[in-house]
């Protein structure tokens, strides 16, 4: 086979795939924009979905990524063909299971990454699925003590501390408002506190944005809500927030 | 004079030849001896690496003091694959192919000097890139995660080495023509076509970083399929019929298996992604694509098992064909693996299944295949033998008792993982337990492997440093003298040469 042939060959079979696989979904993809509620349609939700997304959030991924986050932690939720889990998605699969107030979670959809440089899906699920991270702390603060100590809360986590993004001091003067509350073995000594970094709260504001709840507007196919019997459940629980 | 370019590495010796060859070795030695034993550091880094990142799956308390954060499992992990992937696999290929080249296209190799300048750049960036895992700064996409600075270093090296295999290629004379050619110059058209496109669609300034992580699943196959399987395929289908005696069982199955592996290689890969918020058709075409991979599985393997038919009893004789063995069982393998998780993806997907089927593809098959082409090559190039087939036994057996339970545990582990992921009832306390067995046997097996390639980088250095037997006669793993095959004399100087 001569050089001509070869390359000739080589790049009839691999041009197509790469046209096909890469470069055109680029187009489509990064034409996607937020998309408008359409009350008339029968959206309950107002505003734009996805809702936007901050500096501090994007500073904050940097980080997550930089960390190696995504090694172990997946940010979708997949549909039910995929899996074998029927339909346990609908009850927040892959989340740690714990009594938490209920939620309304969905499948994941291309606009819910709108706005990352790199859509955090994620290697492999060491760890729980954080594509609604947010539901699970109350407070920043209880966010920021599980980064610093990841086995504080959950005994068996394998999830490495982020001790490194927070620094122990001493107190001058009043304690900080942000010295975390740690008990124990990573408790500070008498006279100390450990407050987090700007990188630790860059990273806690952004898992804590991290909430897939907004409703699928109907044009892109989400599912019309159930058309409410009037006045038989006017608290139902899965009322989207507002 | 027509030749069967499948016959070609394996014509009648004359001594003029042999003077020839002798001139392809002297100009191949520095870059060749450069690539490989950098490569093999890497590889010794890269398993020490590999174990404390297999210890921390099963204990994340060793090592996790505070001052230790760079050895935090989300950075050891990227820091070894990538480590084994671009340190040592991809300098193995490189080293392996130069040779081969000079040797298949008849002349010796330009500006060796060169090359080598190019191997710096390429050893910088790894370096560069490794470091900046462990300090904490990876970029994300899989096998991407070195991140920008690293990534132009890597590509203007490695378009150093494509342009001198596509000159030597164009200047071969004429009849001069082998299979082997084809898939290196391959590899050499794919990676770097691979590598600009997810470097350029996964820079921070892209408008959509879905598409962005979708291209880091594409490179990440490609990387697997289109770089390092052509490479060892190219490999094992030359060490094969020189070892053998024979030549290519069938040149239309070579290139058929050639081009089949071309055709389909550039779709696979979004497999990875199914159920992600991308169209459906992707992955569907992606998995489809991944299972046609077998077609170029089946043709090589028919092919070099019918060419090793009859004369399998060489596989106990000679370290090359040893390896080449074994990484071939585990090329069927983890096309295999591949194609079931293509075609069950919700049974295997982001469970360490996948890094059982990648191990075996980056490791089992490929390091075994290039190991096996190194016991062929070194003593060609420092004119002296290999010591001792007892250290060369330790390094079959010790990769075979390691290498094996690695892939087999981690993709065993990986099903059980996504079954109990599946049950919502199951908290993750009860999954890590549960796959502490999978992960312990893992370690065990990196304790063997990380011994095993110990011990053949010393092998390696002393022979490389001409500490060899200085003997006519090829270090073999048992005697061939009871074999009923007096026509096979495997010495430097006889049909393996």
């Amino acid at each position: 086979m001569s050089l001509k042939s070869l390359l000739l060959g080589l790049l009839a079979t691999f041009a197509v795939p790469w046209l096909v696989m890469v470069v055109r979904p680029y187009g489509h993809l990064a034409s996607l924009a937020p998309v408008a509620y359409d009350e008339e349609a029968g959206d309950e939700t107002r505003g734009f979905f996805p809702p936007s997304r901050s500096a501090d959030q994007a500073r904050g991924q940097q980080i997550y990524f930089q960390q190696g986050c995504t090694q172990c932690h997946t940010q979708v939720i997949r549909p039910q063909y995929v899996g074998g889990d029927g339909d346990e998605f609908k009850r927040n699969w892959g989340e740690i299971q714990e009594a938490l107030a209920p939620k309304r979670t969905r499948q994941t959809s291309p606009y819910d990454y709108l706005g990352e440089s790199f859509a955090a899906i994620g290697e492999r699920r060491n760890g729980p699925d954080l594509a609604n991270a947010a539901f699970r702390f109350q407070t920043r603060q209880q966010l920021l003590e599980h980064l610093h100590n990841p086995q504080a809360r959950y005994d068996w986590s394998s999830c490495p501390p982020q001790r490194h993004l927070f620094t122990t001091r001493t107190i001058q003067g009043q304690r900080s408002a942000l010295a975390l509350n740690s008990a124990g073995k990573h408790a500070p000594a008498e006279g100390q506190e450990i407050v987090p970094s700007t990188e630790a709260l860059d990273l806690a504001d952004y898992l804590l944005a991290l909430k897939r709840n907004a409703p699928l507007p109907i044009s892109l196919g989400g599912a019309k809500p159930a058309p409410a019997a009037p006045a038989a459940a006017p608290a139902a629980p899965a009322a989207p927030a507002k | 004079m027509s030749r069967d370019p499948s016959t070609a590495p394996i014509e009648r010796v004359t001594p003029e030849d042999l003077r020839e060859r002798a001139e392809f070795d002297r100009s191949t030695k520095l870059p060749v001896l450069f690539f490989l034993t950098s490569g093999l550091v890497w590889l010794l880094i890269s398993c020490t690496l590999g174990l404390l990142a297999s210890i921390k799956l099963h204990s994340p308390g060793f090592l996790a003091f505070d001052g230790l954060t760079w050895l935090n499992w989300g950075r050891l992990q990227p820091a070894y694959v990538n480590a084994l992937v671009y340190g040592w696999c991809f300098q193995a290929a490189i080293a392996v192919g130069l040779w081969m080249m000079a040797r298949l296209c008849r002349q010796p190799l330009k500006n060796p000097v060169t090359l080598v300048i190019a191997g710096h750049f390429w050893n910088l960036g790894v370096i560069i890139g490794v470091l900046q895992i462990l300090a904490g700064g990876q970029a994300p996409g899989e096998l991407l995660e070195f991140g920008r600075t690293a990534w132009l270093m890597l590509f203007a090296a490695f378009a150093i080495i494509v342009v001198w295999q596509v000159l030597m290629f164009a200047s071969r004379p004429k009849g001069s023509d082998y299979v082997t050619q084809w898939y290196v110059l391959g590899a050499c058209f794919w990676f770097p076509w691979l590598f600009l496109t997810a470097n350029v669609f996964t820079s921070p300034r892209t408008a959509s970083g879905l598409h962005a992580a979708m291209t880091s699943a594409w490179y990440a196959n490609g990387v697997l399929f289109l770089f390092l399987v052509p490479m060892a395929v190219g490999t094992a289908s030359y060490l094969i019929p020189k070892i053998v005696g024979r030549p290519l069982h069938s040149y239309h199955l070579a290139v058929a298996g050639f081009w089949s592996l071309a055709l389909f290689g550039g779709w696979a890969g979004l497999q990875k992604l199914i159920g992600g918020p991308l169209p459906t058709w992707m992955p569907a075409v992606s998995s489809a694509a991944q299972v046609m991979l077998l077609i170029p599985v089946l043709c090589v393997a028919a092919n070099h098992f019918m060419t090793v038919r009859g004369r399998h009893e060489l596989v106990q004789v000679s370290p090359t064909l040893r390896f080449v063995f074994a990484g071939a069982v585990f090329y069927v393998g983890s096309h295999l693996l591949a194609a079931a998780f293509a075609l069950a993806p919700g049974l295997t997907q982001f469970t360490a299944a996948w890094d059982g089927f990648r191990f075996m593809l980056v490791y089992s098959y490929f390091s075994m295949t290039m190991f096996g082409a190194i016991y062929f090559i070194l003593p060609r190039l420092t004119g002296c033998e290999w010591l001792s087939p007892r250290m060369i036994r330790i390094h079959f057996w010790a990769n075979i008792y390691g290498g094996s339970p690695i892939g087999v545990f981690l993709v065993i582990g990986g099903l059980f993982q996504a079954n109990a992921m599946n049950v919502w009832s199951n908290g993750f306390g009860a999954l890590s337990d549960m796959l502490s067995g999978a992960y312990i046997g893992a370690t065990l097996g990196w304790v063997f492997v990380l011994l095993a390639n110990t011990v053949f980088f010393i092998h390696f250095i002393l022979i490389a440093l001409r500490l060899g037997r200085r003997s006519e006669q090829a270090t073999l793993l048992s005697s061939p003298a009871h074999h009923d095959h007096p026509q096979v004399m495997i010495t430097t100087t006889g049909a393996e040469a």
